[in-house]
């Protein structure tokens, strides 16, 4: 699952990858645009629908965040 | 007749003394305070001799840069903002437009701004300018210096791109903002009882309005933390616990919010009463779930370029519309012309045919400060007018009327592209990338369905590599969010780079 997780990721946005900090939304690393397009192909890739709740700064604060996320909602 | 838009700050702050004008994350200014803190600013502004000089304002977005605006009005001098994230390199670059010789500041942000190629007058504020109102013989000479300016002073000179890297400053006076305000607070019923949401950064035109028809009206205006914007659910809610009722933000805004679908989670129905936008084209596949959720808002397209104060011409949204249809930019404003010419200078009258959207009116701006050139190119004689000097501004947008006869934007006619709300010369963002010595050829492009820059290059760098070097050279929101590494440039017959060619790899 990460590994199709990081490779959306690195479609939309290869910065996130290599980011090391934990406010990537804040600083702008990842504008809202890129934000829906990663959820759109995570709700995509693995066939679910993510909540608008989920979009929020602590949940895309950084690669691992996003995959914290994910796993969150597959249980 | 009024000759500067402090009278109605005037009015406004002896009727409603007492009631939040603006509020930010740390702050509730009434119109008292912002009264006080504005004649506070412009008697310091007065007493180091200031008259129609630019007053840079350089402060983190919130009130207190309303009230600094409204310090260099009192005072007959223009505002001018510079965001506090701009690269070095571009606030030199507009500070040599502008040679001002005051900045308003705070104590904090004066370090930085000393580093700029800048060597004037500062006033520092913080939140003791509000305490109290200057004394009343200071407020006397205030009203003296206001009375020797007039209506066709300038009020503020905000930056656009421009291609060749200079910005330009747009420069706008007190009489076309009042003219604006008259009509956007009759169109939309604007009054005491109703409260902005505002999403405009105030170095953005958008912002005129919420600032404007709060001041006249006595609306209230509450300055949305930026961060929200991307976080739909808490944004929405954001609106819901400040009981705001209306909206005036770029599409992409909008947009995020649809997408993600945040009105499931928090009933906005009873809350938001009018939505409008500008700033680049709204689709009403996006549109349609606002107008899904919300129904009994009312919906309006407002179009404009910062050259003729914000908007010139608006569309409220009055019948459905399918997901691919075109949302149209409508009917002139009221006190405005729009005249579609022809590329031979006719004026076009039938439907479906393009022509380039031309603006006559009061909102114009007296041209770019500091740029003759650039100004003779954009504002010129009415070609239809052979009688009396007449200016009228180009806007370089291609537009053409519907069988309803209302204006439909079409394309540009140079390389300048809106991207998440911000108004970009592509040629701007060459220029930077061309100055990195790795790079002999780029091109940029814009993906309009994707939203994305796209940069084309002839050397093989990667995108961070390349917005990090950039990034002394122009703003955040202009670096490219693609890069193309392209072994072979393609070249048309003139011998510059073929970008419909280039097209096609996007």
């Amino acid at each position: 699952m990460e590994e199709k997780i990081l490779g959306i990721i690195e479609q939309i946005n290869p910065d996130v990858l290599t980011y090391t900090g934990d406010t990537m939304m804040e600083d702008g690393t990842v504008d809202s645009f890129e934000v829906i397009d990663i959820v759109s192909a995570l709700e995509e890739e693995f066939g679910i629908e993510i909540d608008a709740s989920y979009v929020v700064a602590e949940n895309f604060a950084n690669k691992e965040a996003i995959i914290n996320m994910m796993k969150e909602i597959l249980g | 007749m009024r000759s500067n838009i402090t009278f109605y700050l005037d009015d406004t702050a002896k009727k409603y003394a007492d009631k939040a004008a603006f509020v930010d994350e740390k702050k509730s200014v009434t119109f008292k305070m912002l009264r006080n803190g504005a004649l506070n600013i412009a008697a310091e502004l007065v007493k180091k001799g200031f008259f129609k000089k630019p007053v840079v304002v350089y402060l983190e977005k919130g009130a207190d840069v309303i009230t600094s605006f409204m310090g260099a009005a009192y005072s007959v001098n223009f505002y001018s903002p510079i965001d506090v994230d701009m690269p070095a390199a571009r606030v030199n670059k507009i500070l040599s437009v502008l040679s001002p010789e005051v900045v308003v500041t705070t104590k904090e942000l004066m370090d930085e701004f000393a580093g700029f190629d800048y060597n004037g007058d500062y006033i520092l504020i913080d939140d003791g300018i509000y305490d109290k109102a200057p004394d009343q013989n200071d407020i006397n000479v205030i009203y003296d210096h206001r009375s020797n300016g007039i209506d066709t002073d300038l009020l503020y000179v905000l930056f656009t791109s421009g291609s060749t890297g200079v910005p330009k400053g747009v420069t706008i006076n007190h009489r076309a903002v009042i003219d604006y305000m008259d009509w956007v607070t009759a169109t939309f019923d604007i009054t005491s009882d109703d409260s902005f949401g505002n999403q405009a950064p105030f170095y953005f035109d958008n912002s005129i309005l919420d600032i404007y028809s709060t001041i006249k009206t006595g609306a209230t205006c509450f300055i949305i933390p930026r961060e929200l914007f991307s976080q739909p659910v808490l944004l929405l809610q954001y609106l819901k616990d400040n009981n705001i009722n209306t909206i005036f933000w770029v599409p992409s805004a909008l947009i995020v919010v649809a997408k993600l679908k945040a009105f499931r989670n928090v009933d906005l129905t009873s809350t938001i009463k009018r939505v409008l936008f500008c700033g680049e084209v709204m689709p009403n596949k996006q549109l349609n779930i606002w107008r899904s959720y919300l129904p009994d808002a009312v919906y309006a397209n407002l179009y404009g370029p910062t050259e003729i104060t914000d908007a010139c011409t608006y569309y409220i949204v009055d019948r459905e519309f399918s997901d691919e249809e075109p949302l149209p930019i409508g009917i002139e404003m009221a006190n405005t012309d729009i005249l579609i010419l022809d590329d031979k200078d006719n004026l076009v009258t039938e439907p479906e045919t393009v022509g380039e959207l031309c603006v006559r009116g009061t909102s114009l701006s007296m041209g770019y400060y500091n740029n003759p050139e650039k100004t003779k190119d954009a504002f010129v004689q009415n070609p239809l007018n052979p009688y009396v000097p007449e200016t009228i501004y180009r806007t370089g947008d291609l537009v053409k009327y519907n069988e309803r006869h209302e204006i439909i934007y079409l394309s540009r006619k140079d390389f300048q592209i809106k991207h998440m709300g911000h108004r970009i010369e592509l040629g701007e963002i060459e220029t930077a990338v061309s100055s990195l010595e790795e790079v002999t050829l780029c091109c940029c492009l814009y993906d309009q369905n994707r939203q994305k820059i796209v940069l084309f290059l002839d050397t093989d760098l990667d995108r961070a590599y390349i917005n990090e070097r950039i990034s002394k050279l122009v703003p955040e929101y202009m670096f490219p969010n693609k890069v193309v590494y392209m072994e072979n440039m393609p070249i048309n017959a003139n011998g510059k780079i073929d970008r419909v060619k280039l097209k096609e790899y996007l």
